[in-house]
């Protein structure tokens, strides 16, 4: 089941500041509510998805070396 | 075969015309650049012009023509290149002001192609910034506009390559396709604009948006041009772990001349046919009259997972382009737009969790693609759902209702899908036709677009003041 995520002004910061990106209040509180949309709608997504057991799910094949290549 | 005006010369035509002797690539260069000098400072193509430099290439072309030393069909053909592909001390600047002095050591593997094909660069073009954006309004190296009328966007991010080819600047462009970045302006500015299979063609040397979505592509104002040019650039490349394997053999204009007799053409019944303007409709309607009355039989598949994709796709496109973009995120957030920050920023804010399940969302739909293309050779919709907005207007950020939302399917799924030119709506602007097909039958897809092209006249339509 899908659930909503909640997000906060403080969370965005300390997501940003994480990845060395100074967020103010102001601009976080400006993203918040198009970082709460994606976020639901990828919970969404997520519980849509089933439960997969095969290796590697959804991630392409290593690419072959270059003198194997057609 | 018309090269009187070279201005609106096909590529192939003025490759025949240069191996025949019959026309020089140094005048048809000269013509192009002083048509550039009068027309791109209103419409804003062209963030660098390469003139001497093409012109000593027109040269060296010329030689070798006549000393019987062909390097391909459009050998003396001069391009535009979009302004994140690498080309060896000549500024790429993406676009940014990040890159406004970048001046690479090397050419991308792409430009490396072209060069072997004997093709020459007029010079870089502009886009959105770093092609995060579907506009061509670029707030630091000017707005571009749309020939058909300037008040318009030519849409983007490869906004300079769509209106330079509809304004005539230039025969050929290249353009890179995330999420539509060469179908949009194709569409907006009434040319033609392939997304090739996700691995055809090198993105090596080529700046990112988002590793899993890029695909590199020709625009031109004829299939057979994109087919051509697409046949020069095409092919593995050591350097791009992803091109592997990609390329089919043989030319992907082979089949261009075979018609759409008895080939079945499926129209997905969710999502593409929703929400369209009246004229949109009418022109894909009437697009279905004209292959139908070529031979080909029309029909409603099912796609699944429709509603979805672009969620998946702005996860992986956002989280993507933040990794890409994190230093200078951190070290100089000043030089970039606020719009560019603000998408960036929200990327961060995708976990490593819902990165994955995006990716598995992906997978998914490439076996909903394939389940749905077992009724059909080719897919068609309309490639957007309206013309090209007035510059400055705002576009809706919702997954359903964004005007490009129809090309992430095909930027997730990685299948080939095309523009080509169907129609105007009643302000004048053009209509495009949104033609998609297997992964790995860019040859089938480009077959259906010549059949579509040979019937209709839109292609061969100008805008009257340019």
């Amino acid at each position: 089941m899908a659930t909503t995520p909640t997000v906060t002004i403080e969370r965005l910061r300390e997501v940003a500041r994480h990845h060395g990106v100074h967020l103010d209040e102001a601009r976080a509180a400006e993203l918040l509510p198009r970082v709460t949309s994606l976020l639901a709608r990828l919970s969404a997504l997520a519980a849509r998805l089933p439960q997969e057991t095969a290796p590697a799910p959804g991630l392409p094949p290593l690419a072959a070396e270059p003198d194997e290549r057609a | 075969v018309i090269v009187d005006d070279p201005a609106f010369a096909s590529a192939a035509a003025l490759g025949r015309a240069f191996a025949r002797r019959e026309r020089s690539p140094v005048d048809v260069v000269e013509a192009l650049l002083a048509r550039i000098a009068r027309l791109d400072p209103a419409l804003v193509c062209f963030i660098t012009v390469t003139g001497e430099r093409a012109l000593d290439e027109a040269r060296v072309a010329e030689r070798e023509l006549a000393a019987g030393r062909t390097r391909g069909p459009l050998h003396g053909v001069p391009i535009g290149l979009k302004d994140l592909i690498d080309t060896a001390l000549v500024r790429t600047t993406a676009g940014s002001r990040v890159l406004a002095t970048h001046v690479p050591a090397r050419d991308a593997t792409v430009v490396e192609r072209l060069g072997a094909a004997g093709i020459l660069s007029l010079g870089k073009l502009n886009l959105h910034e770093f092609a995060f954006g579907t506009t061509s309004t670029n707030p630091h190296w000017g707005t571009c506009r749309n020939p058909w009328n300037r008040d318009r966007v030519p849409g983007g991010s490869s906004g300079g390559s769509g209106a330079g080819l509809a304004a005539g600047l230039f025969p050929l462009a290249l353009g890179t396709d995330t999420g539509g970045s060469i179908r949009i302006p194709a569409s907006c500015c009434g040319v033609v604009g392939f997304k090739p299979t996700f691995g055809v063609v090198s993105r090596t040397g080529v700046c990112p948006l988002a590793w899993t979505l890029d695909h590199v592509g020709p625009m031109a104002r004829t299939v057979e041009d994109a087919a051509l040019l697409l046949d020069a650039m095409a092919g593995p490349d050591p350097r791009d772990p992803w091109s592997a394997g990609r390329a089919e053999p043989g030319s992907f204009g082979r089949d261009l001349a075979r018609g759409v007799e008895g080939m079945r053409v499926g129209m997905p019944d969710t999502l593409f046919f929703a929400d369209l303007e009246p004229d949109v409709e009418a022109a894909v309607d009437a697009a279905v009259r004209v292959l139908e009355g070529a031979g080909a039989r029309v029909t409603r598949v099912r796609w699944d997972l429709l509603d979805e994709a672009y969620t998946a796709f702005h996860a992986l496109l956002a989280s993507e382009a933040a990794a890409f973009h994190r230093p200078w995120l951190a070290e100089r957030p000043e030089d970039y737009s606020e719009a560019m920050r603000a998408a960036l920023e929200i990327g961060y804010m995708v976990s490593a969790v819902d990165y994955v399940d995006a990716r598995r969302f992906q997978q998914r739909l490439r076996e909903s693609l394939a389940e749905a293309m077992r009724g059909a050779d080719v897919l068609l919709t309309p490639t957007l759902p309206r013309t090209a907005p007035a510059i400055g207007e705002p576009v809706s950020r919702e997954p359903l209702l964004a005007w490009n939302r129809f090309m992430p399917p095909f930027n997730l799924t990685g299948a080939p899908a095309i523009s080509v030119p169907c129609g105007f709506d009643r302000a004048g602007l053009p209509i495009g036709l949104q033609l998609s097909g297997r992964i790995g039958e860019d040859a089938t897809v480009l077959r259906v677009a010549a059949a579509y092209e040979r019937e209709t006249d839109w292609h061969a339509r100008h805008p009257e003041d340019a």
